[in-house]
């Protein structure tokens, strides 16, 4: 909102001009300029306090505080380059890393719950959203677009299919309604 | 330095000034200056408005939304800030005044008449 944004020079113009109105009023109640510029201050009081009042008051206090905040950050960061670099380095390396070994657009979710549908009996279909989306062939799924990211998947799909022991309900739904695995 | 004559004036409790600011502006749009030359005028210079205190009372009035500003030049064609009364400051001036009477009479009973006093 635009009031809250309301600068402390215009404060400070709105003092002036308080200042400037009460001084004319004096002069014509019969003070010479001086005097009454000089009066009209002193009954104004503190001009200082009076803005700085305005200051605290306002939405500027918040925002200066934020840009000191993030100064003091990058000014903490600069002075100790190592643990800035490792810093930046983790997760660009664990996202990117993860975001190049994974199949389709969603990465985590799709692999989440793939795996779990494959070796955890524990998620039921209905329990789990996603499985039962991955479940279903999907219309313009990327999977469907682009076989090649695929093919990952293909061999852990075919060494559980080799072992009976390991399959359970959804894991068999998945194998069925999948197009890769017909084809295979 | 307050001369004898403004020390013998009432100070505003706290809380009145806005309502004095709300009832000042009902007349029409005024700058801060003013407002306080009104109140000191109406109240037969009983009252001495600070004018340091009035402009954050201003300000607060302007963030509830009960009184609007804008840059306007006054009479004497001076550049001033014009403070306007909207509806919502209307409503919360007349619920204001209504509490301020109750206030008083209530005080009034317990003080009893004046000439009750020692």
């Amino acid at each position: 909102m635009f009031r809250h944004r309301r600068k402390p020079a215009d404060f400070s113009a709105e003092i002036e001009a308080h200042i400037a109105l009460e001084a004319d009023r004096l002069q014509s109640e019969g003070l010479n300029q001086t005097d009454a510029l000089a009066r009209a201050r002193r009954a104004f009081g503190n001009k200082g306090t009076a803005e700085e009042g305005f200051y605290d008051r306002s939405y500027w206090l918040w925002w200066d505080h934020l840009r000191k905040d993030l100064l003091y950050a990058l000014r903490t960061l600069r002075r100790s380059p190592t643990f800035t670099a490792a810093a930046i380095l983790t997760p660009t390396l664990g996202i990117g890393a993860n975001t190049a070994l994974s199949p389709s657009s969603t990465p985590l979710s799709s692999y989440h719950c793939r795996t779990r549908m494959q070796t955890a009996s524990s998620c039921s279909m209905s329990a789990c959203p996603t499985a039962r989306e991955a479940s279903r062939p999907p219309i313009s799924s990327p999977i469907n677009a682009n076989p090649a990211p695929s093919n990952i998947w293909r061999p852990i799909e075919r060494s559980r299919s080799t072992s009976p022991a390991t399959i359970n309900r959804s894991a068999s739904q998945v194998q069925s309604s999948r197009p890769i695995s017909s084809q295979s | 330095m307050p001369t004898r004559e403004e020390k013998d004036r009432l100070t505003l409790l706290q809380g009145t000034l806005d309502l004095l600011i709300l009832r000042t502006l009902v007349f029409g749009r005024q700058h801060g200056q003013g407002i306080a030359r009104a109140i000191q005028e109406t109240s037969q210079d009983e009252l001495l408005v600070d004018h340091g205190a009035l402009y954050p009372a201003l300000q607060r009035l302007e963030a509830q939304n009960w009184i609007t500003a804008e840059w306007g030049v006054s009479d004497n064609n001076r550049k001033a800030r014009f403070y306007t009364l909207t509806k919502t400051g209307k409503k919360q001036l007349a619920r204001e005044t209504t509490r301020w009477h109750r206030l008083a009479l209530a005080i009034g009973h317990i003080l009893g008449p004046e000439e009750a006093q020692v």
